[in-house]
């Protein structure tokens, strides 16, 4: 049924517990949002079939921080990636989040989209999604009537923009573990020109350089397949080698049976096959670069 | 000196500073809105439109064709198109059925909600497909075209190696700023107004009189503010105004109709697609012995500009070269897909796509240097054009070329050394390429473009032009012409708003013939009324007209070097004694230009403009993602007007090319545009762009104002070519299709390799003379 602005109830709750409380009650009739940047976008695409309500999350303070907790980094849902891409802890802790940060949109997007919309939206060329499933993060979802629960990043997609959050939930914050001493990670994505473009294939790399070899692997793609994926048998075979551009080329027959790209408006899936393994091939000499700065 | 100098574009301030009324900016009082229902299929019959309930249909005012008072068509170059589809569609998004009412957002959802119900007819969506059925129903084609030089069979059999290639391009959108927009309302006394975003105010004023049958001083037509255009506003205004005005009359009030990103994507007119196929005879020094060219376009449901534009490409398909034989066959064909229309190089771009592409694969064949091959080919003073005409002076092909390639360092990019793991791939190409400015042949004798040039009581210049100012620079460079004939400060001199009620029928705004054609009007006018206001002086001061000069903003005395009277003065007093000082004029075309039209040949531009763009690029390998990195142009457009908005049509032609090149293409599905977005639909943005530096080579035009020739389509011609040419040269991938994305890069080099294991196992695949490659 189309609806008017007008017609459409907008909740702007300033605590947390308001947000909670509201979400109980609409359940699916309320559309969270934060930043709106996709939101809105779909709205404008599809006037006739938007939500009769939205609940806002962008008030709430308390979901947009970014704090440092003993073992982990606590990332609230509705911290933007202007935020992301200009955090000293992020920086120093997780550069592959910043990086992917700085992809996404323009600089007006950045500030107002988050990453929780990222991630709950649910797209597999979500720009922060690699990151958060390399890292790996904790997903916190939070309700009214049962409380607060941790989902495994790599437990949240149930399928193509298919997430186990509930219709009374919220998400709130990503935990991401404190990467032990020499860990390095890094983001590649390859879309359609330099800047304010949806990717074709994305990638992040994470591991722990012990002397010049791979520990502790992660590997995780976007872009080719209904969502973000690790790539564990890529990773067994990277684990313990030494990071270097051959390498990439020496996993590619495992790594493109992990990957199961499509063609579709953007690209074909011959061409994100071949791109992938460039991706690693991108990350690896990077990550050979930084092992060699750092044993200079 | 007005002229040659970058003086500041009169239309500057207000838009910095955001004051500039574009069309959305206007709303009437008690105007109404409009939408459009549209075709859901690509072709076939109605049988039914209806009003489902759930809307309160009685508040809106609705139109089909059956409204129209007058012919149910907009005439272009045929009378085929319709206003509103009248039963049977040719294309999705065929306008059917026009809404109105006094919400926005109301109108658009009812128009939603109106039903059709389509009898669907079979469909030919694609050129390849219009090709194979030879015709498609319900649609009309223009004629074929044939050029014909010299013993076609003797230059091939004379040639050593024989080298042959197909060319294809996609659709190309427009994406100027500011989307298609009209208002429309009707005067008590039967007269109806429209104004909006325009390049051609007398094409939507010849649109509407045949619409609801008014003579022209019945229909008023105003240009707004134009935010772009690019040819995308040649043509299709016609249409949307037609529309508006339509609902209007229906409605009693004013209708406004702006269309938002995706309608303007998904209903307006785009570059046409095309194939060119070319067969070139060379002898063992690299001098072409033949060539033989076959081009085909896709026109899209209905004909509108595609005879031009099947025109104007085959006369450039020969390229900057000379053949001793050549023949040049061009078709267009019909698809059940939206018109495609006009759009800046039109029909050039694709062409030059493919022979500049082309010329740089004979030169690999026959291991020759790009530059070199082309140096020996190219046209000179005194030769003669596939049609047959001799060229005479301002030709700079050779200029433009050594002006490009010395300034690029062209040579020694192109002997760098081989990268290192993960370096980037480099490579250099170039382009060279020519653009006939004006109307092909004796079209501007027809035309006779009209200018008005009145001096107002207070002594400024007014000049009254249909030409319009979509952001090239008319509102800037006619009054730095007329300032320069006048010897006048160019601020005494302004441009009146394009009203058909004010400024005589100056012809179209497109083809590169403002400055050359009507700009030359404006001279002309400018040097009369200057001489008006000298033999006032004189009978006022005694002596003759000679005697005195305009300088800045008075006339001098030329005896005592001392001004005897400022100009506004002296306008009040004439104005006084001979009532309005206006003055009206013709364009008279050099009657030395001879054309036959039925058979394309003789004379089929008054002078061409050259150029050489040369690219370098830097390819990903593990991407292939490609980069331009640097651009370096020459253009002789003959007498530089105004260096800044020149160097600015460059840059924004490269930049358009560069999408062209390597970004933009429209996606279909079923006749349907999947793409009509920024999201999707892909342009360059600043980061994508290298350097570009736009450097002029100026060999005057003798018949242009001061020299000038034309400039606006001819940059768009070069910057794609080059990019393919770069690539190839970086990687030896073929290519042989735009624009050249990472995934069609990665398709040729796997069909190369898997040609290569093919041949393998066949040694007599070598070409050899006479065989297609």
């Amino acid at each position: 049924m189309a609806r008017s602005l007008a017609e459409i109830r907008f909740y702007t709750p300033k605590t947390l517990e308001e947000a909670l409380a509201i979400r109980a009650a609409e359940r699916s009739d309320a559309m969270p949002m934060a930043g709106g940047t996709d939101v809105m976008v779909w709205r404008r695409a599809a006037p006739d079939e938007g939500p009769a309500a939205y609940l806002s999350l962008w008030g709430l303070r308390e979901l947009k921080q970014i704090t440092k907790r003993q073992s982990c980094i606590e990332i609230g849902a509705t911290a933007t990636f202007a935020q992301l891409a200009r955090s000293p802890l992020l920086r120093e802790n997780f550069p592959a989040l910043v990086e992917a940060a700085r992809h996404v949109g323009a600089a007006q997007i950045q500030n107002r989209a988050t990453i929780g919309g990222n991630v709950v939206n649910g797209s597999p060329a979500g720009d922060s999604l690699p990151v958060l499933a390399v890292a790996p993060a904790m997903v916190v979802l939070t309700s009214k009537g049962r409380g607060t629960r941790r989902v495994p990043f790599g437990a949240f997609y149930t399928g193509y923009r298919q997430t186990v959050l509930e219709d009374d939930e919220l998400l709130v914050s990503f935990e991401l573990p404190l990467p032990p001493p020499g860990t390095w990670s890094g983001f590649e994505k390859v879309g359609s020109r330099r800047a304010q473009t949806i990717s074709k294939v994305m990638a992040a790399l994470q591991a722990r350089l012990d002397g010049d070899t791979l520990h502790g692997v992660a590997l995780a793609y976007g872009s080719v397949a209904p969502t973000v994926i690790r790539l564990p048998r890529t990773e067994a075979l990277l684990e313990g080698c030494s990071p270097s551009e051959r390498l990439a080329d020496d996993v590619s027959g495992t790594l493109n049976q992990e990957i199961a790209p499509i063609d579709d408006l953007r690209s074909t899936a011959a061409y994100r096959r071949f791109a992938a393994v460039g991706l690693l091939r991108r990350l690896l000499r990077r990550c050979a670069a930084a092992q060699g700065r750092a044993a200079a | 000196m007005s002229v040659g100098e970058s003086v500041a574009r009169k239309d500057g301030p207000d838009k910095v500073r955001g004051l500039t009324r574009y069309i959305d900016d206007h709303n009437p009082a008690g105007c109404w809105f409009g939408a459009t229902v549209r075709s859901a299929i690509p072709h076939g019959r109605i049988k039914n439109i209806s009003f489902p309930k759930g809307t309160r249909w009685d508040r809106f005012v609705m139109a089909t064709a059956k409204a129209i008072p007058g012919r149910n068509c907009v005439p272009f170059l045929t009378e085929d198109l319709v206003l509103l589809a009248d039963g049977y569609v040719r294309y999705v998004n065929e306008p059917i059925l026009l809404i109105a009412g006094p919400n926005h957002d109301e109108v658009e959802r009812a128009a939603r909600a109106v039903e059709i119900d389509y009898e669907p007819l079979p469909a030919i969506l694609t050129l390849d497909e219009a090709i194979a059925a030879g015709t498609t129903d319900g649609c009309q084609v223009p004629r074929p075209l044939h050029i014909r030089r010299g013993d076609i069979e003797e230059g091939f059999a004379r040639a050593d190696t024989i080298v042959e290639g197909t060319y294809r391009v996609g659709h190309q959108e427009h994406v100027y700023l500011e989307t298609n927009g009209f208002i429309a309302w009707w005067e008590p006394d039967g007269r109806v107004v429209v104004k909006g975003s325009m390049q051609c105010p007398y094409y939507v004023q010849r649109a509407l009189k045949m619409l609801f049958a008014l003579p022209g001083e019945k229909v008023e037509v105003i240009a707004t503010p134009t935010g772009g255009a690019f040819g995308g506003k040649e043509d299709f205004p016609s249409v949307l105004a037609g529309h508006a005005a339509l609902l209007s009359r229906e409605v009693g009030r004013p209708v406004k109709m702006v269309y938002n990103r995706t309608e303007d994507f998904t209903s307006t007119t785009k570059r046409h697609p095309a194939r060119v196929h070319y067969r070139t005879g060379v002898d063992k020094e690299g001098t072409f012995t033949a060539c033989s060219v076959d081009f085909v376009l896709d026109g899209g449901a209905f004909i509108t500009m595609s005879p031009v534009v099947l025109s104007r490409g085959v006369i450039h398909a020969s390229g900057p070269y000379h053949y001793p034989a050549i023949e040049i066959h061009g078709r267009c064909y019909a698809t059940h897909t939206p018109p495609n229309g006009a759009f800046r190089g039109f029909g050039v771009p694709q062409v030059f796509f493919g022979i500049e592409r082309h010329v740089d694969r004979i030169a690999a064949r026959l291991g020759m240097d790009p530059v070199e091959i082309r140096r020996r080919n190219l046209l000179k003073p005194g030769m003669r054009t596939a049609t047959g005409q001799l060229l005479r002076d301002g030709v700079s092909a050779a200029e433009v070329l050594a002006d490009a390639v010395d300034r690029s360092g062209y040579r020694e990019r192109s002997k760098r050394p081989a990268p290192g793991p993960g370096e980037p791939r480099r490579g250099v190409g170039l382009a060279l390429y020519m653009h006939g400015a004006g109307f092909t042949g004796s079209g501007e004798a027809r035309m006779k473009s009209l200018v008005g040039m009145r001096l107002t009581r207070s002594g400024r210049v007014e000049i009254l032009t249909a030409s319009t100012d979509m952001g090239q620079g008319t509102r800037t460079v006619f009054p730095q012409i007329a300032a320069r004939a006048m010897n006048i400060d160019v601020d005494q001199v302004f441009v009146a708003e394009p009203d058909t009620a004010r400024v005589p029928d100056s012809g179209p705004t497109v083809a590169s013939r403002t400055v050359t054609i009507v700009g030359r009007v404006v001279q002309q006018l400018a040097e009369t009324l200057a001489r008006r206001i000298l033999r006032f002086v004189a009978e006022e001061q005694g002596g003759g007209p000679d005697g005195y000069a305009l300088q800045g903003t008075h006339v001098l005395s030329r005896e005592h070097g001392t001004p005897v009277g400022t100009l506004a003065d002296i306008a009040a007093r004439m104005t006084e004694a001979s009532g309005d000082v206006y003055l009206e004029q013709g364009y008279t075309l050099n009657p030395d230009i001879r054309w036959n039209e039925e058979t394309h040949e003789g004379d089929a531009y008054p002078v061409y403009a050259w150029g050489c763009t040369v690219v370098e690029v830097a390819l990903d390998p593990d991407t292939l993602e490609v980069q331009t990195t640097q651009v370096t142009a020459s253009h002789d457009i003959g007498t530089v007007v105004n260096p800044v908005l020149a160097e600015g049509q460059v840059e924004g032609g490269v930049a358009q090319s560069i999408g062209y090149g390597l970004y933009e293409e429209v996606h279909w599905h079923e006749g349907r545009m999947l793409n009509p977005g920024f999201t999707n639909y892909v342009i360059p943005t600043s980061v994508d762009l290298p350097d570009i530096d736009a450097g002029f080579v100026e060999n005057p035009f003798p018949d242009g104002p001061f020299g000038a020739k034309g400039l606006g389509e001819l940059p768009i011609h070069g910057a794609a070519p080059a990019i393919a040419n770069a690539i190839a040269q970086a990687t030896g991938i073929d290519v042989c299709e735009l624009p050249v994305t990472p995934e069609r890069l990665l398709a040729a080099s796997n069909a190369a390799a898997q040609g290569a294991r093919d041949d393998r196992h066949d040694p007599a695949s070598e070409t050899k003379k006479g065989e297609a490659t």
